[in-house]
């Protein structure tokens, strides 16, 4: 225990390099790009297009502001599944700084999803403006900041599992591509959750990423505040993803500089 | 403990060789389920290390490549943890074994100044701080707005090397850095670490150039297969190191790039530099005795031979080139071997590493029967005393003032 509360205090004093890494990261991502961030937002609004054409024309699912709907659950998952993406390989990919200095590890994959959570607020900042307009936003909005903290957490952790894991088993990289597809589609983020018929619900509330999404997406389209039950979830995920991520990456890094 | 105190107790590093290390997980489910487990050879880079250094003092690390240097550093800088034993050292590390590592090519030299600090462990007010020092110390100037891409390697390593400098360590590890950069920076690199002494901080050196390690530490371990085999003030130590190379075949003859010709009717067996108390090595002090011993074998009675030894300087060609011209009571070398020996009473080369030639030829000077072109290195320390000036080798004489 005493390790690992010398372990927080180091990270702490490392706070500098957290920064420095995200700064380098936004310079490095808008640099010479005359567009700047708003190329962040054409891929959520290019999917927005897409889906839009394939369920709202094609399907013709009964869903009132399609877009907005959609938007408001999948910027969270693409903050999810790009934050995931990137962390698998933030040790490996700075192999060279990992075998020639030290410095806390669990930075590589913190700053990587520090990196995403900017791009995610960044995104709703766009968003917000025109939910104002849809007359949808009201006072549970003072509720989203501790949701994607929650969320935070809970991806943190798997993404630190990730990074650490993926530095013996390079497999990882394939597992996560088809894996994040099959979370995708057995996620409410292109249907409603009240679309999935009652006997496969259960099933449902196994998945972690149904109440963080489903928390969002309430609280921006129709100003409804998760409850206690779902409260009580969303801190279990956050809790156990993060303090099992960051023993499984504690482990793995004692071995980092031999093995990247 | 205070600031700048390291202190190793029975530091172990083992490697694991040759193992089979699945990076798929296909291999690692198939060799579980065929019950097979990984090979692993053990190879011990360190073994049961104790170090043990106050505030202000300055270690020289030796030994011959292989013998658990770089595995020491990296563990002192706590990239790579050590499989038994305990490290502490307590206030800040600087690190000078990869110096820049950690730039990043589209940045400029200014915002890598300060993410290699931060890299370091330095908060952004501190480097802030010393940012124009940093700047000016590195001698980047203008360039320090261009990414560093644009950026010579030269320059590349001095920008590293003031950035680790600068950031105020309390504990310094430096592998080799005298091979950095031009002449004129490593000389701004040696005051830097003298003043570093000066001001009290730790500084574990890991070096070949005996020359700069005696010059910077007060104390120095010799590494050997991992384990401290010796451990004193340097002068103890080097010639115990310098005795491992020659046992180890490393001798005084090493460069590569050396030649030989002659007939062969006498051949050179070996030759030896012997120091002051007689016993042979590759470092001498200037100002004191050397001894140059030319082994060799005739293979039949030679006439009137002569015997010649060459001093040479990098880049300076020769310095001095004696030979035994009138010098040998000598008509006839029988065939068999022998010894020639050439001593000198007072050592004049000055601080620096030289290469000596030897040669036999025949009576004329012409005919060369065996010649050995610049086949044997040695270093030559600063003098215990006596002696000021730059150069080098000493002219000595007489200072007097009149009016």
């Amino acid at each position: 225990m005493k390790g690992k509360t010398r372990n927080f205090a180091e990270l702490y004093g490392y706070k500098n390099l957290l920064g420095e890494f995200l700064v380098r990261d936004l310079k490095l991502k808008y640099q010479g790009s005359a567009l700047g961030f708003l190329w962040s937002l054409f891929n959520p609004l290019l999917m927005v297009l897409v889906y839009t054409i394939a369920f709202k024309l094609v399907i013709r699912i009964k869903v009132d502001n399609f877009a907005f709907f959609l938007l408001s659950a999948l910027l969270p998952w693409t903050f999810i599944a790009s934050s995931l993406s990137a962390a698998l390989s933030s040790v490996v990919d700075n192999g060279g700084l990992v075998k020639k200095i030290y410095f806390p590890r669990e930075i590589l994959p913190l700053s990587t999803v520090l990196f995403q959570l900017v791009q995610l607020l960044l995104s709703y900042l766009v968003l917000l403006p025109f939910l104002l307009a849809l007359g949808s936003l009201g006072v549970s909005l003072l509720l989203l900041p501790p949701l994607l903290f929650l969320l935070t957490l809970f991806v943190l952790g798997l993404s630190l599992a990730l990074a650490g894991l993926y530095v013996h088993f390079r497999d990882l990289k394939h597992l996560l591509e088809v894996g994040l597809q099959v979370w995708f589609w057995l996620t409410p983020i292109i249907y409603p959750f009240a679309l999935v018929p009652d006997r496969f619900k259960p099933f449902f509330y196994f998945n972690p990423a149904l109440f963080y999404l489903e928390g969002c997406r309430g609280i921006l389209l129709n100003n409804r505040a998760p409850g206690v039950r779902e409260w009580g979830v969303m801190v279990f995920w956050a809790l156990l993803s993060f303090l099992l991520g960051w023993r499984i990456f504690a482990d793995k890094s004692r071995r980092f500089a031999e093995e990247v | 403990m205070v600031n700048g105190e390291v202190l190793l107790e029975n530091v172990s590093k083992r490697y694991l060789l040759n193992r089979r290390r699945s990076l798929h997980l296909k291999g690692t489910l198939l060799g579980a389920l065929r019950g097979e487990r990984a090979v692993k050879e053990e190879f011990w880079a360190l073994k049961d290390v104790s170090l043990n250094l106050k505030p202000g003092e300055a270690l020289g690390v030796m030994g011959r490549n292989g013998s658990g240097k770089s595995t020491l550093l990296k563990v002192l800088s706590k990239i790579l943890e050590p499989d038994g034993g305990r490290v502490e050292i307590t206030g800040k590390i600087a690190s000078l074994v990869e110096l820049g590592a950690g730039f990043h090519p589209d940045l400029t030299g200014r915002e890598n100044v300060f993410l290699n600090g931060a890299i370091l462990g330095f908060g952004r007010r501190e480097i802030q701080k010393k940012f124009d020092e940093i700047v000016s110390f590195s001698g980047i100037g203008d360039f320090i707005d261009q990414p560093v891409k644009v950026y010579s390697s030269g320059m590349y390593i001095r920008l590293g090397f003031s950035v680790a400098v600068h950031v105020n360590p309390d504990v310094l590890l430096i592998d080799e850095i005298l091979a950095v950069g031009d002449s004129h920076f490593q000389k701004k690199c040696f005051q830097k670490i003298f003043d570093f002494r000066r001001r009290g901080k730790t500084i574990l050196l890991v070096s070949h150039d005996l020359t700069s390690l005696e010059r910077i530490c007060d104390k120095a371990v010799l590494l050997e297969k991992g384990q401290v085999v010796e451990c004193g003030r340097p002068e103890e130590v080097i010639p115990r190191y310098q005795a491992l190379l020659l046992g180890s075949g490393e001798t005084a003859a090493v460069s590569g790039a050396s030649q030989r010709w002659g007939s062969g009717e006498v051949k050179i067996l070996d030759v030896l530099l012997r120091d002051r108390n007689g016993s042979p090595g590759k470092v001498f002090r200037s100002g004191e005795p050397m001894k140059v011993e030319i082994l060799y074998r005739a293979e039949r009675g030679i006439d009137r031979p002569l015997f010649g030894i060459s001093f040479h300087g990098d880049e300076v060609g020769v310095l001095s080139g004696p030979n035994s011209r009138g010098q040998l009571p000598l008509t006839t070398l029988p065939a068999g071997e022998g010894r020639v020996e050439f001593e000198i009473d007072s050592l004049p080369l000055l601080t620096g590493t030289y290469r000596l030639s030897a040669a036999i030829y025949d009576s004329s000077g012409v005919q060369p029967y065996d010649h050995w072109e610049q086949a044997f290195t040695f270093h030559v320390l600063e003098s215990t005393g006596g002696w000021a000036g730059i150069g080098l080798f000493r002219i000595s004489g007489t200072w007097r003032v009149s009016r």
